[in-house]
């Protein structure tokens, strides 16, 4: 019987478990002080027996790309007189009336859109063939703005790829990383295809690296790696599919024995906190900048979330900010950073101690620190400040008790994640009518899920 | 001293039973609304009519349906349905209704140049739609044969209907989660202090008062007079016309004017009675702005809306220059095209948004509108037969200034088989800059001919055409603020 190898990549937390049999090996370290190299090298040396493994990824770098917008200099190529549709399409930010509304920033400037003269029509019929020459003036400038990923959406190319295959082929012989619409396998409206193809082309280097990253590490223990795709699939130096390892872990965890059983599961990760429901699948995916075609499970990010700052208004009093601080530089726990999260607030009330890999990271002191924060940040806002912490996390707890009990399609939900043992009992409180099942592995979910372990063996 | 912590626990249950995105309204058994989300302008002021109206002809009873569209008892547009259900929080054996639930959600608009609301389509008063405890589905079938009853009218109430009562269950469990009392007490303090979070907020505004007039070139006119007192905001449209073309119902006027006042403050604010109580409203009888049945309300309730909160936006801009926005167009170039066969294509095309005093405006965007994304090419291009030739940035319309009016859009439509064509570009207004800027371009339609021919169309009008003729629509730009440098 061979090791079943999972690694998940947060943000700035890895997790490592292998599991055969009854034997489970299990690490999480903490990305920015230990390298991903050099904790998996250790991981290795510690136990060879795991030398030779097939190692399942889960990771959330395309996310946090998007996030820093650090992504590659990506040109995008369009059926003509649709150059501005991407944009124009793009989803209005405020929710409510304002004096000046504005649209999510849009992924790629507009001087790197540029409209091909084709058209094929509704029923995959060429109405006006593409005109080569256009994009024979084209590549030069693209060259000198040091361009190397293209991604190309004609209209109706899913029923008709024909300009799309005949623009990449012109494109790659010239050097270039071509992303074609049509290769997404679900059809769907062309702006979520394009965004797609743009996406996939946006995140090529950083993937590039990490796999670069990975190479001394494959040849030195002799291990393969392979990242969950969004579709529930592993694929390896797919840049066709690289975006798709956005919703990776999410596939994952919707794979666990159990959720077969409850089809809900509420992951309760210190990252992030999410609801995924089994058995549905969404082909859409709705980011900021739009509709994105990304087949994965239906899942939803709960409003309230680990690293969500906290503060005080004077109309509305306690808040919790729709921004996350992460951990780099992280909460003020770690002694770093003056404004307070939910994480803060939950190591307040001591429902933390149990979380592995978190403990050497805690600055000395810094409870009192934090005490004082809440009391000044509530001071003119709640009518006991001192109360602040017990407040807050009722308040953030009800919350999400609130969501889980509206998007639950089951009377009994999984829980997973590094802090449902400590939050889970705490909404199962409010939520009687709903049985909440802590996930024996839960402190290691993404890891074991990544190692994709079948029912016999968890 | 912000909202007490019960109130705030409140407003997060509220805040959570609609689904986002979604027009509703969470409202008293006597109308008093509690919480409010929105699409458009009108909704602000129609959505608590329409519960009040409703339960107080129905008097719902717990889990009792009601479905109604008419906008002289809160609805809007005709292709607009809004459902309701009451609601008992809490009770074991619930006779008595604590709440009223109203989901409101849209079909395909029809553009018709109608003399009577009765002829621009089926006009539903406040009916009941339970049978026991189930759908009245036979009363639904009924109403959606008629022939001017909007397409997908039963497939879409059935899903609101599910929506509406899953949110009806939420809400009776919700108060279990956040461990807090429903009572009278709870609902009258917290709009108490949501009066006073908004009587907080008007606060940093300066005291004083606006008046602005707008005439339009079929003589009809808005005049306003604003005053801002300190504790409340007055708004009197006191000298404003009758009119032939655009009506709005005193509801829609009033939640024209709150819409726009929403637009002033930084952060979100609860709309509800207790919000309400800062702003009054008066719009004499017999004026464009409170229509009596059977005025048509189409353009009153598009356009009309939009040109009643630009105005009174600029009226307090006179109080509050900080806040002085230049004009952003408010038609919405309204496209309706009835196909040989039966197929009813409909679109609009957003205007440029005018300049703020420190930033240009934003291309392309309804000002007044919050809804879904537009439908993409490629969908309309297999259900319709027509290609969208092109859909880009007008670019150049907004005016120039020191801070740019937002540039309009520009949308080609080829038709493939032959259909009747109405539009509808919007009010025929002077548009102009702010201190010294310049006014955006006005709307345009032109229609290009198979045969070659090039014809320019007026603001509103009708016309068959036939397959190979293209229709272009440029918006308008939004105004500018300020002198240009060049």
């Amino acid at each position: 019987m061979s090791w079943n190898v999972g690694l998940s990549l947060g943000e700035s937390f890895a997790e490592f478990v292998a599991s055969k049999g009854r034997s489970r090996i299990q690490k999480r370290w903490f990305l920015p002080k230990t390298p991903l190299a050099e904790g998996l090298a250790q991981v290795f040396k510690d136990h060879p027996d795991l030398r030779g493994s097939k190692i399942q990824l889960t990771t959330k770098l395309a996310q946090v790309i998007m996030r820093h917008r650090a992504g590659a200099h990506v040109a995008l190529l369009v059926t003509a007189g649709f150059e501005q549709w991407p944009r124009i399409r793009q989803p209005v930010k405020e929710r409510g009336f304002t004096l000046t509304p504005k649209r999510f920033r849009p992924l790629l400037s507009e001087d790197l859109i540029f409209g091909i003269t084709e058209r094929t029509t509704a029923s995959g019929q060429v109405h006006v063939p593409l005109k080569t020459e256009e994009l024979e003036f084209l590549i030069p400038k693209l060259q000198l703005t040091e361009t190397k990923e293209v991604a190309v959406g004609f209209l109706h190319s899913h029923l008709n790829p024909t300009h799309e295959k005949q623009a990449a082929e012109l494109l790659r012989k010239n050097g270039f990383e071509v992303l074609c619409s049509h290769e997404i396998e679900e059809s769907s409206n062309e702006v979520a295809r394009w965004w797609r193809a743009v996406l996939n082309a946006y995140v090529a280097p950083a993937f590039h690296e990490l796999e670069a990253q990975l190479e001394p590490v494959k040849k030195e223990f002799d291990v393969t790696f392979a990242f969950w795709s969004s579709d529930g699939s592993l694929f390896e130096n797919d840049p066709r599919r690289y975006y798709s390892s956005t919703l990776g872990s999410v596939a994952a965890l919707s794979r666990f024995p159990k959720v077969k059983k409850m089809k809900t599961v509420l992951h309760l990760g210190l990252e992030q906190f999410f609801l995924i429901h089994s058995d549905e699948r969404a082909p859409i995916w709705h980011g900021d900048f739009g509709p994105v075609a990304l087949p994965g499970p239906e899942f939803k990010k709960t409003k309230i979330q680990p690293t969500q700052f906290i503060a005080s208004d004077s109309l509305h009093g306690a808040l919790f900010e729709t921004l996350e601080s992460g951990y780099e530089p992280g909460p003020m726990l770690f002694g770093r950073t003056l404004r307070p999260t939910f994480v803060d607030i939950l190591f307040l009330q001591k429902r933390l101690t149990e979380v592995e890999g978190l403990n050497g990271l805690i600055a000395k002191g810094v409870e009192q620190r934090l005490e004082q924060t809440l009391q000044a940040l509530f001071k003119e806002t709640l009518e006991t400040p001192n109360q602040s912490k017990k407040l807050v996390e009722d308040l953030g707890l009800s919350i999400l008790a609130q969501e889980v009990y509206q998007n639950a399609i089951s009377p009994s939900i999984l829980c997973t994640g590094a802090l449902a043992p400590a939050l889970v009992p705490l909404l199962q409180k409010r939520l009687p009518g709903l049985q909440m099942v802590v996930e024996k592995t839960a402190d290691f979910a993404e890891g074991l899920a990544a190692a994709h372990v079948t029912g016999d063996e968890v | 001293m912000p909202l007490s912590w019960k109130s705030q626990q409140f407003q997060k249950i509220l805040e959570s039973l609609l689904p986002p995105s979604t027009s509703g309204c969470i409202l008293t058994p006597d109308g008093a609304p509690l919480h409010l989300q929105y699409s458009h302008l009108a909704d602000i002021g129609t959505l608590p009519l329409a519960g009040r109206i409703t339960n107080q002809y129905l008097q719902l009873k717990p889990g009792q349906l009601a479905i109604m569209n008419d906008p002289y008892s809160g609805g809007t547009l005709l292709s607009t349905i809004t459902v309701l259900v009451g609601v008992a929080v809490g009770s074991k054996t619930p006779t008595k209704t604590d709440l009223i639930l109203a989901l409101r959600f849209p079909l395909r608009p029809h553009l018709k140049f109608a003399a009577t609301v009765d002829e621009e389509g089926l006009r539903i008063p406040p009916t009941p739609l339970s049978d026991g405890d189930a759908v009245n589905k036979n009363l639904l079938k009924i109403m959606c044969e008629h022939p001017q009853a909007p397409q997908g009218l039963f497939e879409r109430t059935i899903a609101a209907i599910e929506t509406l009562q899953q949110s009806a269950k939420h809400l009776s469990d919700a108060f279990e989660i956040y461990d807090l009392n429903f009572s009278k007490s709870l609902v009258t303090n917290y709009l108490n202090e949501s009066h006073k979070m908004m009587k907080q907020a008007l606060v940093d505004f300066p005291l004083g008062d606006g008046r602005v007039q707008i005439s339009m070139k079929d003589e009809s006119r808005i005049r306003v007079h604003v005053e801002l007192t300190g504790e409340k905001v007055l708004i009197d449209f006191t000298g404003t016309s009758a009119s032939q073309k655009m009506n709005l119902t005193d509801a829609a006027a009033f939640g024209a004017c709150f819409g726009a006042l929403v637009s002033l403050f930084d952060q979100p604010l609860p709309i509800n009675a207790g919000s309400f109580q800062i702003l009054e409203v008066r719009t004499p009888s017999g004026t464009l702005l409170n229509a009596k049945y059977p005025a048509p309300t189409f353009l009153g309730m598009t356009d009309g809306v939009a040109l009643t909160a630009n105005i009174v936006l600029r009226a307090l801009g006179d109080v509050i220059p900080k806040k002085l926005m230049a004009q952003t167009y408010p038609g919405q170039c309204t496209l309706d095209l009835e196909f040989d066969g039966g197929l009813h294509f409909f679109d609009t095309v957003a205007p440029g948004i005018g300049a703020s005093p420190e930033s240009r405006g934003e291309d392309g965007m309804h000002f007044w509108v919050r809804s879904p994304l537009q439908a993409s090419i490629e969908e309309i291009e297999k259900r319709f037969p027509m290609r969208i030739g092109s859909f880009s940035i007008r670019q150049g319309s907004g005016g120039k200034g020191q801070h740019r009016g937002g540039d309009g859009l520009m949308k080609s439509f080829e038709l493939t088989a032959p259909a009747q064509v109405r539009w509808a570009l919007g009010p025929a207004i002077k548009l102009e800059g702010i201190d010294g800027g310049a006014g955006g371009a006005e709307p345009e339609i032109l229609f290009v001919f198979a045969d070659g021919r090039k014809e320019k169309g007026e603001s509103y009008g009708h016309r068959r055409l036939e397959a190979g003729d293209v229709i272009l629509i440029h918006s308008a730009g939004g105004s500018s603020h300020g002198h240009s440098k060049s």
